[in-house]
């Protein structure tokens, strides 16, 4: 066990520096976020004030579903095959999962933060509880990345085709989706918090479940 | 043959099971069209449907359960792996079938009694969700070439799907309001006067379409096996025509 964290340790280090090596990535998914919200914008014809509070929250959420996805779907397909040939005699199949997950789950935060950013600078925001908010959001973002990650994982091993790990994904994160607009709607709109209490005490489950499951698969995945 | 291995032996079409899928489907059809049933405001009639849509869900669940069961069973096992995904593969293909029937009876009820085809019923979408993903399944093995990659790949996205699809189908229309019985504040079936009667066709008939299921499921399973059979003496036949 305690080799497993230092070689997840190790692999997020990895992560990091590849990161910083190929910061195109990250700018160009600070474009896509720019692009996507100018998109909005202008399809409501830039008349934001017209927007009633149901649909900012719908098209946010939308924006931060493909925003993560975009982030998250790439989680292996940097990886050649003879640096998976490598990872087989270093590191186990769990620290890998490990640090993609643990990474991949902090990026679309930190993503999903910027997209707040940006696009209550455009819409204006009218969410009235916003700790709750952004808990809320971060719960389901997180949430996302662990299954774009393991889905993405299944994708690459079926021959990385990216759309595929739409496909795959997709379904799957409809039920996240779910509670988070449940509940970040009863953020925005001020209510006690006691009431989005359910749907983020299961978001939670289901992330420990997703990151659990794939802990658990990825072995059988990866030496296929 | 005796009478004994006609009766126990699985692969029989006599097998006791498989008599017994075709005595209470035929009871249920018989009973369930022609039994008096309570007169309730808005369900009328329709009150029998219950003994046909609610079975589809009973055995989609069954179905999904088991090929979710097979997937863990074909991931530690070393031996007789091919047959291990043929039944996963064939269990996730008959619950998505089921799932495909319930929806289509469950249609068919919501358009008399709540007055639309589709609703914006959780259950509903939910279930159409879940038959979404199993596509999704289905795509995947599409994608893959190799034969133990695609058995291994498609029972690791089985075993990841299966906690979502728990999740969408059970839990979440739990939380929201739903036309449906039993859920957002309306009372359940049990509720209504489901006389003894009732409860026998409607038991037999979730059991009854189980085993159908299980019988389809068991038959094309053995029609893998033989094509796979059938594929290497082919293959086997053709290395002995090259050696000459």
């Amino acid at each position: 066990m305690h080799l497993i964290l230092r070689e997840t340790i190790v692999l997020l280090q990895k992560e990091f520096s590849l990161e910083w090596k190929n910061r195109h990535i990250f700018q160009s998914l600070l474009l896509y976020l720019g692009s996507t919200i100018f998109i909005m914008y202008y399809s409501f014809l830039g008349k934001t004030s017209a927007l009633n509070p149901f649909v900012w929250l719908s098209i946010y959420w939308l924006l931060l579903t493909f925003t993560t996805f975009n982030a998250v779907a790439k989680a292996f397909l940097g990886e050649t095959a003879g640096r998976v040939l490598f990872y087989g005699t270093v590191v186990s199949a769990e620290a890998l999962i490990l640090s993609k997950l643990v990474y991949h789950m902090g990026l679309s935060i930190i993503v999903s933060l910027i997209s707040w950013v940006l696009f209550s600078i455009v819409f204006d925001s009218p969410v009235q509880d916003l700790a709750l908010f952004l808990l809320i959001q971060a719960l389901a973002v997180a949430g996302f990345a662990a299954v774009i990650t393991m889905s993405a994982g299944i994708a690459y091993k079926a021959g990385g085709n990216f759309s595929l790990s739409a496909i795959l994904s997709f379904p799957i994160l409809i039920p996240l989706i779910i509670m988070a607009v449940k509940a970040s709607k009863a953020a925005m709109d001020g209510l006690d918090r006691s009431v989005s209490w359910d749907e983020m005490l299961l978001l939670a489950a289901l992330n420990v479940i997703t990151v659990a499951v794939s802990y658990l698969l990825f072995p059988y995945l990866w030496k296929a | 043959m005796s009478i004994h291995q006609t009766f126990f032996n699985n692969r029989s079409p006599l097998a006791w099971w498989k008599i017994a899928s075709f005595l209470l489907l035929l009871f249920v059809v018989l009973k369930g069209f022609t039994s008096p049933v309570p007169r309730l405001p808005i369900l009328n009639e329709t009150i029998r449907n219950l003994y046909f849509h609610v079975p589809m869900w009973f055995g989609m669940t069954a179905f999904l359960l088991i090929a979710f069961v097979q997937a863990i069973v074909y991931l530690n096992s070393k031996t007789n792996k091919a047959l291990q995904d043929f039944r996963s593969v064939e269990y996730t293909n008959m619950g998505m079938c089921f799932g495909v029937l319930g929806i289509i009876t469950g249609m068919l009820w919501a358009k008399s009694t709540w007055g639309a085809y589709w609703t914006t019923d959780p259950k509903l979408n939910s279930a159409a969700i879940g038959m979404l993903i199993y596509s999704a399944y289905i795509v995947l093995r599409g994608s893959i070439q190799d034969e133990e990659q695609r058995a291994r790949i498609s029972a690791v996205f089985n075993i990841f799907a299966f906690p979502a699809f728990v999740s969408l189908v059970y839990i979440l229309p739990r939380l929201t309001d739903s036309l449906h019985p039993g859920s957002g504040g309306n009372p359940g079936f049990s509720q209504y006067d489901r006389d003894r009667e009732m409860n026998l066709i409607f038991y037999s008939s979730g059991l009854g379409f189980i085993l159908l299921g299980v019988w389809i499921t068991t038959l094309r399973i053995r029609l893998r096996v033989l094509k796979l059979k059938l594929g290497q003496r082919f293959t086997q036949s053709s290395a002995v025509i090259d050696s000459h």
